[in-house]
Formats: C-alpha cells, structure tokens, sequence
C-alpha cells in the first residue's frame, strides 16, 4: 500500500543528533530557507484562524442562486455546489487540518517516545512485546487499519488524528529506543544509577535529551505527513466527514474540476502543497542545526 | 459505491424509467438499417466505462447485490414485459397485453401470447415450453444447493396452480387468487434448450451457468440484442451483436431492428474522475455515473451530450416515529412544511438534471412522478415548500418555545435537536443533506449530520437489531434512541405494490415504527383490485399515510420523500451518431436500448 | 548465517498469526455483509439466513477467525465472492499484475533517488539544490490521486488538444502488444514514482551529506582521489547504506498493491481488490491479501537486514 502509508517513514533512520543550545539556535537562524519558511507558517496559521472572520458568510450557509460562481470581491474564492463560500470553507478547512495534524504529530511523539524509551531502558521483554507491537504495524496493511479504525472513528477530526498518530508513533519510538539504548550503558547513566535515581528521572533528565534534536525533525516531518495523509483518506471516504471542512476533503470534493474550473482544486490544494514545503524545509533547517557534523559554518 | 437500495427484489424486472431526451436529436434517421434482419452491428463497438465488475453474472447470488449485474443481463436475456422509461410495463416478448380471466372461485388465469419468430440466438426457436421451463426450473430449486434460492424470489409464482402450454405462442396462467404483480414475473426466459430436461438438475446447472454465462463450454444463447462474448477479468467485458435478434418492442426504442454496433465492451473503471476523463480522452463513449461538477461542464461542451432520466428510486428521509420529538404529530408535520424541497431542487439537481423532475420534488412514495398515475400528495397539503412560518407555528402549538441560540426546546424534552444519518461518501447525498440542515436551522430546528461509511450505515443506524427491536414492539422493547432521521433511497417500480411491505406492522424493514391495521387492510384491499386504474387509485390512498396526516393524525407522516434518483449519462457526441434511452435502474441501463447506438 | 534466517521466520510466526486474527475481527467488528440484504426483507429472508451461514454471524466475531485459521493451514484460502474466483487465483493474476508496474516504479524510483542524492549532497544550499529539494518536497507534499488524475488529464485531455497526439491510455490496463502495454503502464508507473523518490531521494541527500563530512571521505579526499571517485566510489557506497532499509520497505509496499493509483488507473491489480474486498466485506479476500501483504513484508525486511550486513561488515548475524 505504497501511497498509503507514511511518506516520510523511514526517514531519518540514520539521521543523529548530539548537542544543541546556542550554537543550534544560529545556525538554525542562519538556514534561510527555515527561517523563511517559519515566517510563513506563522502568516499562513494565522490566516487560518482569523481571515475567515474576515468574510460576511458562515461556512456552512447555503445559497443555492449563487452555486459555483468564479471567485469575486464577495467571494474571493468563488462559491461551491450548493453556494457556499469557498474562502470561508478554506480556511476553517485549514484550521482543521492544521489542528489534526499537530494533535497527530505531538499525540504520535508522546506514544513513540514514552514507548520507545520504555523499550530502550528496561529491555528484555517489555522490548520484545513494544518491538512486536511495532512490527504488527508493519506488517498489517495500513488501509486494514484504516479501514476498520478510521471508519468507525475518523469522522471527526479528534476521532480521525487519534487513529492517524495509533499508526504513525512507530517511526519515533524506533528512533528512541535506538538512542536510549545507546546510552543508557554510558558512564554518567550508570553513576545516576549507582546513587539511586530512579529509571524514570534517568531517561528523562539524562537521556531523553539527547533525543530531543532527531524528535524535533520527527514532528515536524509529521506534521506533513498527517496532512497528505488526511487528503489521501478522504479519497477513500475515510476522512473527516462533511459538513467540516478539512484541505483534504476540499480538494477531494472538487478533484473533477482539474480540467474545467482547476482554480477550484488549486486553491485548497496551494495551502497543502506549501504547508508542507515549508514544513519540511523548517525540519531541514531543525536537521542541519542540530547536526554538529553540518557542512555549513 | 453506488448505494442502490434494493426494495423490491424480483429477481426480474423491477424498473425502468426515463423521459425521452430532447437531446436525442438525429437519431430519427437510423432506423433503416436494422429491421430489415440480415445486417448485424456494422459500426464499431460500443465502450462503456463503468466503475462496478460483477463477481459473476449469477444475479441471485447474495453476494452480487450489484446493479450493473442485471444491466448486463438486460441486453441478453428478455423477459414476458419489459419497462419503459416511464416506469411502466409494455410488452416485450409478448405479442401484446394478454387477456385476464376471473373466475367464480376467486382464482385468476392469464393468456399470454408470445411474438411471433422469436429465436435465441444459437437459432433455436423461443417458444412457450422456454417459459414453461422457466417456472419450472425456479420452483424446483430446493433441489440444487448453494446459492440458487433467490433465484427469481417465488413471490407470485408460489401461487401459480396451473401453468398449461397450448402452441408454441401460446401458454396460459391460473393463479389462486389474484396477484397484483403479475407483469413483473418472468422478467427473464431462460433458453430451456440448453440446459437439462429434468428442472431440479436444470436448476443445478443454472446455478453454475449463470456464473460465468457458460454452460458446457459454450456460452448462453440470448434473447435480447447482445450476446456474450468474452470477459477479461478486472478489465473489461465484451458483448456481441446478437444475429437473430427479433427486435425491440420498447416505446422508447427508434431502431426496432437489430443493433447497429458490432458490440459493446464494458471497461471497469473504479474512480468516477477516471470515467470522466476516459470519456474526455477518447477512451470510453459512454459514461453512465454519480453526477458531479464535471458532468454540468459536459452540458456547454458540444463534444458531449448529456443525458438524464427519472428512474424509480427515491430519496427520502424516514422518521423514527418513537423519537422523543418525533413522537409528536406536530414535530414531524414541522419537518415537513420546513423542508424545502424546491431549494435542493434548484441547487442540486435541476443544474444537473434540467426538467426531468418537477420542480417541486416527490410528493409520493408509491407512484414516481413520471408514471401516469402519480399525484403529488406532500405538495397538496402545503409540505416542503420551505414553509417557515408554518413550521415555526406547529412548533410552538407542541409546547415549544425557540431559545437564544434560534433553536427550538421543548420544556420536558429538551432542545430540538434531531440526528440525520445516510451512507457517508456518498457526494450528492451529502451535499442534500447539508443544503436542508440549512433551511431547518431558520425554523429553528437544529439537525445534526450523522452519517456513517458505506455499507456499516445500515446495520448501524435504521436497520441495527435494537432499533428494529424498538420498532417492531411499539416502542416497548430495544433501543429508540439509535438514530432519528435516516436519509436513504427506497426503489420503487411499476408496480408498487410491493411499497407495502416496508409500511406494514412488524414487517421486516419498518424501520420507522409505524403499525397502523387500518392501514394494513387497505394495503390488502389494494393488493387485490383487479382493475389497474382502480388500483392504482388505491395506492394513492396508502401514499397519504405514509407522507400526510390526513389518514392518521397521530402516527402518519413519517416519509418525508425528497425527489426520485435521476440517472445521468454522458456520450461522446463526436464519436456516437446517435444513443438510445438509458435508464438507471435494475433491469435497464445503457444495454436496454443499445440497438439505439451507433457510432459514427 | 542461516540459523539467523530461520530464528527470524520463526519468530514471525506468532505474530503472523496474532495480526490475521485481529484483521478478521476488526473487520468482522466494522462491516457489515448483511447491508443490502436488510432492506429486502423479508422478501429475501433466504439469502439473509444464507448470508448469515456463510459469515458464521450468529456466532461470536472472536470465534469466527478460527474456522479461516483451520481452512488456510490446508492451504485453502476460501473463495473471493465479490471477484468469483479462488483467493489464490485472485492473489495470483492481481499480485503479478501489480508486480508488473511495482519492479519499473521501483527501479526507476531507486535511480532517481541515487542520482538526485547524490547532486544535492555535492551542491548543497546552491540553487538547484533549492530547486530540487522544493521539487522533491512536492512530491510529499500531494496527495497521490491528485498526482494521478493531474497527469491523466494532462495526457489524455490536454496534451491531445494541443498536439492531436495522444502518446498514453489514461484508464487501463492493455495487454495486447508491448507497446501498448508501455502505453498503458507509463502514467501509474510515472504516478508510483513521483510520489516515491520524494522520499527516498530527501533520505538519500541527509546520508550524503554525513557521510561527505565524515572522517574518513575527508583522508580520502586528502589522498588526493578525484572528487568524482570520492562521490562514486567511497562515499556513495556507505550513504547507501541505511537507503537499503528504505528501498526493501518501499518495494514491499509496492508489491502489496497500490490502492489509489491503480484506482484512478483502473489496473486490476492487488489495490483495487483490496478496496472492493473491504467494502463487500469479503472476508476471505481480506485475509487473503493481508497475509500476503504481510509475507512480503516480512521478507523484505529480512532481506533489508541481510543486505545491510553484507554491505556493512560490521554487522554479524551469530
């Protein structure tokens, strides 16, 4: 089920991250492009949540005298099937993606870090049931997942990021449970322990740290990935059910109009596309920042 | 997913219907080359892109629920009366109507007269022992296993005591007592001549045979103006120009000849934007799919013609008569007069669809607006014309009092919120669903979308065991709380009738709780009116139970229907010089009428 | 080496199991094959009942998968309902359909993604870098049927009008000769590929760059070796590296079918099937494919694990 699973999922794999603080923080600010594209995110947030206030039409008002018109000054975006504005829809559309798509990316963090770190640490069997439960993910086919989880739970974008973040913690806790591994044989673990600090308060103050930098990248990939996701899902009818608007299900609804009126499709379509690009390159900034080993000075 | 309710399922005909199209302009001069019956197809084969693969063509396979199973079948197999694009019965096989006998005993004998040179396909004669067979076959099915059973559902065949074949034409028919479906039985004649004399074997053999449409490594002989051919599993399916083709008989048919393409091959295409664009590019001439924005561009495109018909499938949103607030006559005549039907009219389906629906939208429940017999009952007692104020009134002479936030609330029942559930993905349905949560928000009554995917809709909201439960026991018993308003699509037909069935005490599917024997003796009553215009008056009368008060006051009016399903179908006005009326129900589709196509 | 292979295999085994237990239950819980049949009632009472035996569903969803279980240890996957046809025939005529577009996607992606990599990683924060990188983020960034039905309509509607030429079939699988075959197979092969090497390609680029600040490309370069033998030679090697994993999971995924690209491009292959056996639900063709998808799964990531060790000599199996 190659286009349904998480694009992003492997990567990072071999991706490591060490210290970070202030020379972290300027090289990140030196990263143009991640700049850039953090002050864009910030603007394209915002216009999410306070441009639709800024039209006299609700969301969900219908007029159907004024179906599919083309955009205007009253309708910046043109109107939709049964006339409602398509600026509106647009944006609480984006609202509600970008809602989903932190809930999903900060709800599958916490599942894959406290998962991963538990595996990590203590081993043994409590590794081996975590690394069971990974690979049941694996192997069962994502749409099965989907299928039997997004149909009963997914119409609403709570029910639908809950489901998205079940399937998508288990890149993160790879990630972690490698790196808590890594470490937790290390000297400054082992005095933590030899005074008795106890295995929570370890990985938290000691080790988790220096996850920090690759979990960073992780969310923020996520966050990306969640909203491609959402869109795919749609098509499959498996996404937020109407009348909420989501980007995903605005593009799904007018992807028949790609030839006669593609301004329809391009519209919802332009904030996923961008989304996502300054998404990743903010993470590729994130990335670079914390790589000690990056070429850039 | 095509949602396609399945009322009636007489392993036969159940319906057609389409308006004959203004569209179909030049297609008056096609006629010649068919009847004259040496030439068969001659101008290409036909391609038709449709989203649904049949498992198999056996139609009475639980499994195969699927409309395009018994579209093909049309274009094979012809049956005693066909159905025309209004809906109603016409001859097909037969030489005209037959003649119906009463008897002093109650009992009814019908004498039917087949068309004269009627041949299958392989060149054997179609003759009354085909029929004959036919009845046969399907009452000895106890015989066979498997999945046979639903073959032509004996509804009306069970009460069959004679069945005498009196020349190769001519065969006559005694019933008990009458059955008001009678024309719907024998939707298809089986060919006898290839299957085994003895019917239980035969029937065994069928219910092989019919899978692949293959008995004995050859394929079936058909009736109609198709023959099978070859079937390219996940890809396409390909029919032939049936040579010994008689001829249709059908109102709507122009050509009464042979088909004028060689064939037709059906190509499965899963994603209806796929269709549109195989039409687009050339790879497909005919589309018959969910309407969407695309197609209302194909109406201003010259490239294209755009087709619609009313079929006999109607929308309509069924109450739950033990509802909190629907238990009140006055909440659900509220609804009624709220609803505006006019505005989804308008907004949805006469962009796409033009005049083929009225304007104002369905008013009954068992007779469609393009059958003859059809009045618009909701209309006559002032429902679902977006009547506000009326709305707002019957409210509040139930006790309610609007609130702040613009919604009625009832002081011991609560807020007037109601849920509405339907198959979620479906586009047109959601989009009408939205469009009237609209209009009801300013009679103050707030409606909360609830819909469910696909298939897990049904078991999960009207038909879930515990509201069926609740239903059946008046309330008494399960759950009533499940669901408050389904939105869905019922099929009707030419006849009826069979409407009854969801509308009765207790039956199976009365899924809105309604028990009225009043009204289940009338439906009886109905049943056995001999007289065609007599009866239908009669149905006319149940109609006003299930949409007015004017029968019952205090539990009528619990369907509010909203307009039929129109079919929709666009064709390549280039490469087609002319098409034949395709209407969207079981038992019709593209192939009914496929001697009307012609490629350029 | 071998006794690591067969530890692997055998350790999957109960998991195997525990996965297709669950799929039959969950979707056992989430379906209904009674739907269209509730409205008929009681007209088709006996299709109901009969309905109701095949499915096992008057007994208990936790009971039903082990009448599957006992069937499929004879090597009896059941019967397809919704397709007509033996499970195994169905696995069999999808999977190499879908086979067939999966290899090319799956090369062509790899060597993009090399290639790409590899440019990136030596012309970093120059602009074609940019340009590439925003090109391979457009390919994460869209859904796939958007992709998919963009070139469809680019190539049978619009290149058409302009040309009068219509190099591709837009809408399905053609047999009849090779060139019409590459006809058909082009757009979901272009479709698989665009939204793969996205990835693999970013993943590719990250590796690159580490390992051309690494130490030891550093003393090669130092050497004196030409800088295109450093790329090709040394540092391309070892960045593959962690790009095996990737590619033997991508290439999985490709054979398990890919839902909705051979939708929108009506190829009949595992994707398709899934989808209809999903929304019948017919059960058996569930199972059917799960177990597939999943045997290759877990194939691919036991040979992702070999083919790291051999390329990495640091790595054991004891």
């Amino acid at each position: 089920m190659t286009d349904l699973v998480d694009v992003n999922s492997r990567e990072g794999l071999g991706a490591e991250s060490l210290s970070f603080g202030r020379l972290a923080l300027r090289r990140f600010v030196r990263h143009r492009p991640a700049i850039v594209s953090l002050f864009l995110l910030i603007l394209m947030v915002l216009a999410f949540f306070f441009a639709g206030r800024l039209s006299n039409f609700a969301f969900d008002a219908v007029d159907v005298t004024k179906r599919l018109e083309n955009p205007s000054r009253e309708h910046p975006f043109g109107t939709d099937e049964i006339g409602r504005d398509l600026f509106v829809r647009t944006m609480l559309g984006g609202q509600y993606s970008v809602r989903v798509a932190l809930q999903v990316s900060l709800l599958a963090t916490a599942i894959g870090t406290i998962l991963g770190a538990i595996a990590g640490y203590f081993g043994r069997w409590v590794d081996t049931a975590i690394s069971q439960m990974i690979n049941l993910i694996l192997i069962v086919p994502a749409l099965i997942v989907l299928a039997v989880f997004a149909q009963r739970f997914g119409g609403s974008p709570v029910g639908l990021a809950l489901v998205l973040s079940g399937l998508l913690w288990t890149r993160i806790a790879r990630v972690v449970r490698g790196v808590v591994m890594q470490y937790k044989e290390q000297e400054f673990v082992l005095a933590a322990k030899a005074v008795g600090a106890k295995p929570g308060r370890i990985v938290a103050r000691h080790i988790l740290p220096n996850v920090v930098g690759s979990v960073l990248v992780e969310i923020t990939l996520l966050l990306g990935t969640a909203i491609v996701l959402e869109s795919t899902l749609s098509f499959l009818g498996l996404g937020v059910q109407p009348p909420i608007p989501t980007l995903g299900n605005l593009i799904q609804q007018s992807k028949g109009a790609i030839d006669d009126a593609p301004l329809r499709v391009l519209l919802p379509g332009f904030f996923v596309v961008f989304f996502v690009l300054f998404i990743n390159f903010l993470g590729d900034g994130l990335r670079d920042a914390l790589d000690p080993r990056s070429k850039r000075q | 997913m095509r949602q396609r309710m399945r009322f009636a399922r007489l392993g036969a005909i159940v319906a057609a219907g389409a308006l004959v199209l203004a569209a179909c302009g030049g297609s008056d001069d096609e006629t010649g080359s068919g009847s004259s019956g040496e030439g068969c197809g001659g101008s290409g084969t036909l391609v038709w892109a449709h989203e649904q693969e049949p498992g198999d063509l056996h139609l009475d396979d639980p499994e195969n629920g699927l409309t395009i199973t018994a579209w093909i079948r049309t274009g094979m197999w012809e049956g005693l009366f066909g159905v025309s694009s209004k809906t109603e019965f016409y001859p097909r096989l037969l030489a005209g109507e037959p003649e119906v006998v009463t008897a002093d005993d109650g009992s009814v004998t019908v004498n039917y007269t087949l068309r004269e040179g009627l041949k299958w396909s392989d060149g054997d004669d179609l003759t009354a022992d085909d029929v004959k067979y036919t009845y046969d076959m399907v009452m000895a099915k106890d015989a066979a296993d498997e999945y046979i059973y639903l073959l032509s559902d004996r509804t009306g065949l069970d009460t069959i005591t004679a069945f005498t074949v009196t020349s190769p034409t001519q065969f006559s028919v005694t019933w008990s007592a009458f059955f008001a479906g009678w024309k719907a039985l024998f939707g298809e004649v089986h060919p006898m001549h290839v299957f085994p004399a003895d019917p239980a074997e035969a029937a065994a053999a069928e219910n092989d045979a019919l899978r692949t449409w293959n008995q004995g490594g050859t394929v079936l002989p058909s009736s109609g103006p198709l023959v099978f051919s070859e079937w390219n599993k996940g890809v396409s399916m390909s029919l032939v120009c049936n040579p010994e083709y008689h001829g249709s008989t059908s109102p709507d048919a122009v050509n009464t000849g042979k088909a004028l393409v060689d064939g037709v091959q059906i190509n499965f295409v899963p994603d209806t934007d796929a269709q549109i664009n195989a039409l687009k590019s050339g790879e497909a001439d005919i589309i018959m799919t969910q309407p969407q924005l695309a197609f209302e561009e194909f109406g201003t495109n010259e490239e294209f013609t755009v087709a619609s018909s009313a079929g006999p499938v109607y929308e309509h949103w069924g109450l739950n008569l033990f509802n909190t607030h629907l238990k009140k006559p006055e909440v659900r005549e509220a609804l009624a007069l709220a609803m505006d039907k006019g505005d989804v009219m308008e907004g949805l389906y006469t962009p796409l669809f033009g005049d083929s629906l009225p304007a104002e939208g369905l008013g009954n429940v068992y007779w469609m607006s393009n059958q003859g017999d059809y009045s618009d009952a909701t209309t006559e007692a002032g429902y679902g014309q977006g009547d506000i104020a009326a709305a707002k009134a019957k409210l509040e002479s139930a006790g309610y009092v609007l609130g702040d936030d613009g919604i009625y609330a009832h002081p011991t029942d609560g807020v007037l919120s109601l849920r509405v559930g339907t198959t979620g993905g479906n586009k047109l349905r959601e989009l009408q669903q939205q469009l009237l949560q609209a209009k009801f928000k300013e009679a103050g009554i707030d409606i909360v979308i609830y819909n469910q995917p696909g298939g897990e809709y049904w078991g999960a909201q009207p038909f879930n065991e515990e509201a069926l439960k609740c239903a059946n026991s008046g309330g008494k018993e399960g759950d009533c709380n499940v669901w408050d308003i389904a939105q869905f699509a019922w099929v009707g037909g030419p006849w009826p009738g069979g409407q009854s069935g969801v509308l009765r005490t207790g039956s199976g599917n009365n899924i809105y709780g309604f028990a009225n024997a009043e009204f289940d003796a009338k439906a009886d009553e109905c049943d056995a009116t001999i007289d065609d215009a007599e009866r239908a008056a009669c149905y006319n009368e149940l109609n006003l139970y299930a949409v007015t008060l004017q029968k019952d006051a205090q539990t009528g009016l619990f369907m509010l229907p909203i307009t039929q399903k129109p079919s929709f179908y666009a064709v390549s006005a280039t490469r087609l010089a002319s098409f034949g009326v395709a209407p969207d129900a079981n038992n019709a589709g593209p192939l009914l009428n496929v001697a009307d196509f012609k490629k350029n | 080496m071998l006794t690591y292979v067969i530890r692997r295999v055998l350790s999957t085994i109960p998991l195997l199991i525990g996965a297709m237990y669950l799929v039959h239950v969950g979707v056992s819980a989430t379906s209904d094959p009674l739907a269209s049949l509730r409205l008929c009632l009681p007209r088709c009472q006996e299709g109901y009942d009969r309905v109701v035996e095949i499915y096992e569903l008057d007994r208990s969803i936790w009971v039903r998968p082990f009448a599957w279980f006992g069937d499929a240890i004879r090597g009896d996957f059941g019967k397809s309902e919704a397709l007509g046809e033996p499970v195994g025939n169905v696995l069999l005529e999808r999977g190499l359909n879908t086979a067939m577009m999966a290899i090319p996607a799956f090369l062509i992606s790899a060597l993009l993604a090399v290639l790409l990599s590899v440019y990136s990683a030596r012309r970093q924060y120059s602009k074609t870098d940019y340009v590439l990188t925003g090109f391979s983020f457009l390919g994460l960034a869209l859904p796939t049927f958007f992709v998919g039905l963009v070139l469809q309509v680019f190539w049978g509607v619009w290149f058409p009008q302009w040309t009068g030429m219509k190099p591709f079939y837009t809408g399905s699988m053609r047999t009849g000769s090779v060139l019409e075959l590459l006809q058909s197979i082009t757009l979901p092969v272009l479709t698989l590929v665009i939204v793969s090497v996205a990835a693999e390609s970013r993943f590719g680029r990250a590796n690159m760059l580490e390992i051309i600040s690494s130490d030891y490309v550093r003393t090669a370069r130092a050497k004196g070796l030409s800088e295109s033998r450093v790329i090709w030679k040394h540092a391309l090697r070892n960045a593959m590296i962690p790009l095996v994993t990737l590619w033997a999971l991508d290439f999985a995924a490709l054979l398990s079918g890919s839902v909705i690209t051979e939708t929108i491009f009506s190829w009949p292959g595992l994707g398709p099937a899934f989808v209809i056996a999903l929304t019948k639900p017919d059960l058996d063709l569930v199972m059917g494919i799960t177990i597939l998808a999943a045997v290759i799964a877990i194939v691919f990531n036991l040979i992702a694990d070999l083919l790291y060790g051999w390329l990495d000599p640091r790595i054991r199996f004891d």
